[in-house]
C-alpha cells in the first residue's frame, strides 16, 4: 500500500470504539464517582489512550518508518473522551516531504467524538 | 512531592520496565490495536503510543495528584526496539503554571534503553483541577 506523502491526502478514517482501562483507578478523573463529581458525565478515557489512537493510525499508514528515529508528535487533548462513544480518527498531509524538509512528510490529526467535535489533535512528522 | 517542594528542575524517581510481548500486549489491548502493525521480520517492536504512557508510573510514583487531566503530550521517538527490551524511565518537572483556574504540571520524561534514548516526552497535566460542575 502506498503511503500517504502528496499535499492533502488523506489518512483514515480509524473508528474506535474508547475502553476506559483507568476506570477501577478510585478517585481519580477515570473513576466515573469521582468524574461526576468532579462536573463530568463519567469516568474520562485516558488521554494518553486517546493521543494513542492517532500514533495508531500513524502506524496503520507509515508501518515502520513511523517508528524510526526521528519521527515527532504533538499531541492536545481539548474534550473528554468516554467509553463507549465511539470516536473516528483520520489525519490530512500539510507538507510533503522534499529535499528541504530532509524528506520528512507533516500530518495534521484529529480525533473526533461522536457529537462530531474534535476531541484532540495532534501534528506528527515521519521521514519517508 | 507536592507545588511547595516540586519546583523545576526536580528529578522525578526513576523506575525500570521491560517492554515484553505481554506488557506491549495489554497495551494493545486497552487501546484495541491488533498486533500486526508492530511486527517486522517476524519481531514484535514496542509501540510508540506505549511512550506516550511512560510518565503514569513516574508521575503518580512521585507527584502528588488526585483527580489530575492529561492535557498534552509532546514525543520525540528516536527508535522502537523489539520486544524484550529493558529501559529506564527517568524525568524531571519542566513547569508549573495557572490558567483559567486549573493548575498545570510539565514534566521532561526519557525513555533510555542499554543503546541510549528511545524516546522524549514532554507531559502536560492538570494537577489542580477546578471543579466543572
Amino acid at each position: 500500500m502506498p503511503i500517504p506523502t502528496e499535499r492533502e491526502a488523506k489518512l483514515g478514517p480509524l473508528k474506535i470504539l474508547p475502553k476506559n482501562s483507568a476506570a477501577e483507578s478510585k478517585g481519580s478523573i477515570h473513576d466515573d464517582e469521582k468524574a461526576r463529581q468532579m462536573g463530568y458525565r463519567g469516568g474520562l478515557v485516558p488521554g494518553v489512550t486517546v493521543l494513542g489512537y492517532m500514533s495508531r493510525l500513524m502506524q496503520n499508514e507509515f508501518g515502520p518508518r513511523w517508528q524510526a528515529g526521528g519521527s515527532s508528535f504533538k499531541g492536545r487533548l481539548r474534550r473528554p473522551v468516554y467509553e463507549g462513544a465511539e470516536v473516528t480518527v483520520e489525519g490530512t498531509v500539510v507538507e510533503a516531504p522534499s529535499g528541504e524538509n530532509d524528506n520528512t512528510v507533516t500530518i495534521e490529526l484529529k480525533v473526533i467524538d461522536s457529537e462530531n467535535v474534535v476531541a484532540a489533535f495532534a501534528q506528527a512528522t515521519c521521514h519517508v | 512531592m507536592n507545588e511547595q517542594n516540586a519546583r523545576p528542575g526536580t528529578p522525578l524517581t526513576p523506575y525500570e520496565v521491560v517492554y515484553d510481548r505481554a506488557a506491549i500486549e495489554q497495551y494493545l489491548d486497552r487501546s484495541g490495536e491488533p498486533i500486526d502493525p508492530y511486527m517486522h521480520e517476524g519481531e514484535l517492536t514496542v509501540p510508540p503510543g506505549m511512550y506516550l504512557g511512560a510518565y503514569g508510573r513516574l508521575i503518580h510514583g512521585t507527584f502528588h495528584y488526585e483527580a489530575g487531566v492529561h492535557t498534552s503530550s509532546e514525543l520525540t521517538i528516536k527508535k522502537c526496539p523489539p520486544a524484550g527490551t529493558k529501559a529506564i524511565v527517568s524525568g524531571e518537572v519542566l513547569k508549573m503554571f495557572e490558567r483559567n483556574g486549573d493548575k498545570y504540571v510539565t514534566f521532561n520524561v526519557v525513555v533510555t534503553d542499554g543503546g541510549g534514548v528511545c524516546a522524549a516526552i514532554e507531559h502536560t497535566s492538570i494537577y489542580g483541577l477546578r471543579s466543572r460542575a
